[in-house]
């Protein structure tokens, strides 16, 4: 998958299942249901990492564009700049990783997958986001 | 700690939401079966519909649609007392799943 397509569709998966888990918690709160979704101490969990990720990845884009803005070309002989994409790769990588590790911990706990294929599944994904950059970095390939 | 009602707890207050609780005194997951059968059911008939009309369908796209109005039902299903918390973390990270492969893997 291309990286800036992965990185559109984990944002907004992250998006996507906040907006249903608040659709959910708000409609049970004004209806005064006596059990909400969370009082199960793994949905409050997920809601506040979610909802934390969300909101601090807009602030570490902001340092990268700043980073991006503020960054002073070098143009070295044989050298390759990559000084300005690496800040926002890393804040990249960052939140797909933060996205992903949060989405599958839903099914690992619930239904009880194995860690080990939770843990395979994350380290394929994390080696592709490692090529992927770097390829960026080197410019093989475009975002 | 959820309490389960029984036929004992009707009365002319408890009104509709009473009457639908009954059946998960003696089998908490019959409403789940039931939503079960709904997705199953809007899933299914929104493929073979799309297939009818355009000769094709996907039906990543069917499932995924089906799982937002299981969410939505099973909303008012909690809102009436018949959906317990258990069962509503139970098809939240399901329809999750699905909604999470339909994100990734839709052609468009």
């Amino acid at each position: 998958m291309h990286l800036k397509k992965l990185f559109v569709n984990m944002g907004f998966l992250g998006v996507f299942i906040f907006g249903i888990m608040t659709f959910v918690l708000v409609t049970q709160v004004d209806n005064d249901v006596t059990y909400t979704i969370t009082n199960n101490t793994f949905i409050n969990n997920t809601y506040g990492s979610l909802s934390g990720n969300l909101s601090i990845s807009e602030e570490k884009l902001q340092v990268a564009t700043g980073n991006f803005d503020n960054n002073t070309q070098i143009a070295g002989g044989g050298e390759l700049d990559v000084i300005p994409v690496v800040s926002q790769g890393r804040i990249t990588k960052t939140i797909i990783i933060g996205l992903w590790n949060i989405y599958i911990q839903m099914p690992q706990v619930i239904f009880g997958v194995s860690p080990i294929v939770a843990g395979f599944i994350s380290s394929v994904l994390l080696l592709f986001l490692i090529l992927g950059i770097w390829a960026i970095w080197k410019g093989v390939v475009g975002t | 700690m959820v309490t389960y009602p029984d036929l004992s707890s009707l009365n002319n207050q408890s009104g509709i939401g009473g009457l639908l609780a009954v059946p998960t005194s003696g089998y908490p997951y019959f409403w789940l079966w039931i939503m079960v059968s709904l997705w199953a059911i809007i899933s299914s008939t929104l493929y073979f519909k799309e297939k009818e009309r355009k000769g094709f369908g996907s039906l990543l796209s069917s499932l995924a649609v089906a799982s937002f109005a299981i969410i939505i039902l099973s909303t008012i299903g909690s809102i009436l007392e018949i959906i317990t918390v258990e069962i509503m973390i139970y098809i939240l990270v399901f329809n999750f799943l699905i909604i999470g492969v339909w994100f990734f893997f839709s052609n468009s």
